[in-house]
């Protein structure tokens, strides 16, 4: 069949000119095909020299490169065994009394990756349903997060899972159950979380002592705040009325205090106030205040000076108890009631105030793999303490690989000698990066790191933004 | 750089079972010697840098991740990384939706040691190919470039694609048709227009 044979010259031709051949080869090796089978092979041609430029090749290429050794490094030796789950409860639980009455210690001390985790696991979940109290629940979560800080010493890759509050966020690291996570703009679930808020991390340890989550789930959205906005009304007369409010923040970008106020006047009358406050730039604090013998106040103060002098709106009703009720109402609250609760950010991390500032002399340090605070602080001559302090660091164990340190510069490095020497490590410097992006071979110098880190900080910022 | 990887079965199955013993230079070698073409691959069915970047890290992440796993790819590294980057375009675009074309002046032809008039012509005939090639269905775009463009075999292309390989026969047939027959109608529009 005519039609058959051309399908088959055609597609020896495909791959004759995948081989290296020309057109005019395969047309040779099929004359009687040739008429028909130029223009297909023609067009087919084009496609193949379809490309698009090397450059943005490259530059894919180098960007992506991070992420995929990440994902290499972070490679784990072996996943856990499936545990059962309740298919073999009467196993588990005869299991749980062989573990628990004898060896079970043995596989206490494992970590996730080793062969006998699976057990500690299974013992616990085991244990769980004899105790579900808070505690021992908690008890559980707290050794998860200690295998995490063991695995993370130990530079060993496994995937982890743990839960834990968030307690700070510095750029896209997280320190959360005072385990610093590696976040990347597009992990899921970072979205609505901030400080305060209870979270599980699902994610790996690598062997450069990183932890990096795949996923951060909300748990628990972050408790609200304590009655901050306290306002303290003093009225001339005697009745010092202290009203406590209540605030219930939404989650939008503007959040609206609806504060709850009650206000106990010593002359008895009880004063219920009712104040919403927008602590926009310029909150006003509307308060509806009414005393046991009906009266209704509003107050519409603004934010900075003391409040607007009008509580007096139905108060002249009937202020049956208090012959000076007027008089009292009218006096101007003392202080501002002043709305201090910062609108719970959405991600900025509003928390880290401190800000290290480089000492003269010092230098900017990043962080090794197996570096120590205080190894590093030794090495260069000063107390851990004053390493935290210019650093702004709360906990000595708390650095990461990659994190930017300003520290004296090493003792025992030799001093960089005259100016000379200097422009000369530059020149090699140079020299590198074009070495690098010159040849072939993506290369594997300082330069293409450094580029590395650089397109990291950069999507940093773009997630920022978001 | 390269952009084809010509079948070298012996080193590609040598490299992947290093690989999934979890040689992280074998890892990151196989990144040395796929991103070019999966990328191309890629960058061909979809008009945008940045989504053909995005997709192109998801497949080699899918692949360190399938490497550690009982999926991992057993043999033809090449056909996998392909047919994971094809699925990740369906996944994004939709099986059916055509990619639209529109930045025609990113491409370049492969070679550049011709004269800059004939580079010129082959850059408005790249032009014109491009335009075609993203008029196709998206299952002709994907055989021709597979076929022609990576010099894949019909084997390895019907594993990618899912079909047998007198379904691929046929079908690099028609698509390679089809593609003459617009680039006819693109030259008549050309020399109107």
């Amino acid at each position: 069949m005519a039609d058959r044979d051309l399908l088959n010259a055609f597609n020896d031709c495909i791959d004759r000119l995948g081989a290296g051949q020309s057109i005019e080869d395969c047309l040779r090796a099929y004359p009687q095909f040739a008429a028909a089978l130029r223009p297909m092979l023609e067009a087919g041609a084009l496609v193949q020299r379809m490309r698009t430029t090397p450059t943005e090749i490259q530059v894919a290429q180098e960007r992506v490169r991070a992420r995929y050794q990440q994902a290499v490094r972070a490679n784990p030796r072996r996943y856990r065994p499936v545990l059962p789950r309740f298919a073999n409860l009467a196993a588990a639980l005869l299991l749980f009394f062989v573990i628990a009455g004898s060896g079970g210690a043995l596989s206490q001390s494992s970590l996730p990756g080793d062969a006998l985790y699976g057990v500690k696991r299974l013992t616990e979940q085991v244990g769980a349903i004899f105790d579900p109290s808070p505690a021992y629940l908690k008890d559980l979560e707290q050794r998860r997060v200690d295998e995490v800080s063991s695995l993370l010493e130990l530079g060993r890759p496994a995937d982890i899972v743990f839960q834990g509050e968030v307690t700070r966020v510095d750029g896209d690291v997280w320190v959360i159950a005072m385990l610093p996570v590696q976040t990347s703009a597009d992990t899921p679930g970072q979205e609505g979380l901030s400080i305060g808020a209870r979270v599980e991390v699902e994610g790996y340890t690598t062997s450069t002592n990183t932890l990096i989550a795949r996923r951060i789930t909300l748990l628990e959205a972050p408790p609200l705040p304590p009655a901050t906005p306290t306002n303290t009304m003093t009225m001339t007369l005697s009745p010092t009325v202290t009203s406590s409010a209540t605030a219930t923040p939404t989650a939008t970008a503007s959040p609206t205090l609806t504060p709850t106020a009650s206000a106990t006047a010593t002359n008895t009358a009880t004063l219920t106030s009712t104040a919403s406050a927008t602590p926009t730039n310029t909150p006003t604090l509307t308060l509806t205040a009414s005393a046991t013998p009906t009266a209704t106040l509003t107050a519409t103060p603004s934010p900075t000076v003391t409040p607007t002098s009008s509580l007096t709106p139905t108060a002249t009703a009937t202020a049956s108890r208090t012959p000076t009720m007027t008089r009292t109402l009218t006096a101007t609250p003392s202080r501002t009631p002043t709305i201090t609760r910062t609108p719970r950010p959405t991600l900025s991390p509003t928390a880290t105030t401190c800000v290290p500032t480089q000492p003269s002399g010092w230098v900017r340090y990043r962080v090794q793999a197996g570096d120590t605070l205080s190894g590093l602080a030794a090495n260069r001559g000063i107390t851990l303490q004053q390493a935290m302090s210019v650093n702004c660091l709360t906990d000595a164990r708390l650095i990461f690989v990659g994190q930017d340190l300003f520290l004296p510069p090493a003792v025992n490095t030799p001093p960089p000698g005259d100016g000379n020497d200097n422009s000369a490590v530059g020149d090699d410097n140079g020299n590198d990066n074009q070495g690098g992006s010159g040849s072939s071979g993506p290369g594997d110098g300082s330069g293409n790191d450094n580029n590395d880190d650089d397109n990291g900080n950069d999507d940093n910022g773009g997630g920022d933004d978001d | 750089m390269i952009i084809i990887v010509l079948p070298d079965i012996p080193a590609e199955d040598r490299l992947l079972a290093q690989a999934r013993k979890g040689s992280q230079d074998a890892m990151m070698e196989i990144y040395e010697n796929y991103f070019p073409p999966i990328y191309n691959f890629i960058r061909l069915r979809v008009n945008d840098p940045a989504q053909a970047e995005d997709i192109a890290s998801d497949v080699f992440v899918k692949l360190v991740s399938a490497l550690r796993g009982r999926n991992a790819p057993q043999h033809s590294l090449r056909g996998w990384l392909f047919r994971v980057a094809r699925n990740e375009i369906h996944d994004h675009y939709g099986k059916d939706k055509q990619v639209t074309v529109e930045a025609l002046e990113e491409w370049i032809p492969a070679s550049g040691d011709d004269e800059p008039e004939v580079q010129f012509i082959r850059n408005m005939n790249m032009e014109r190919a491009r335009r075609a090639l993203g008029m196709l269905a998206p299952d002709q775009q994907e055989v021709l470039i597979l076929r022609f463009g990576q010099s894949l075999n019909l084997q390895e292309t019907a594993d990618i694609m899912g079909r047998n390989i007198n379904a691929i026969k046929a079908l690099q047939f028609r698509a390679v048709n089809t593609l003459r027959q617009i680039l006819g109608e693109v030259r008549a529009e050309t020399q109107h227009g």
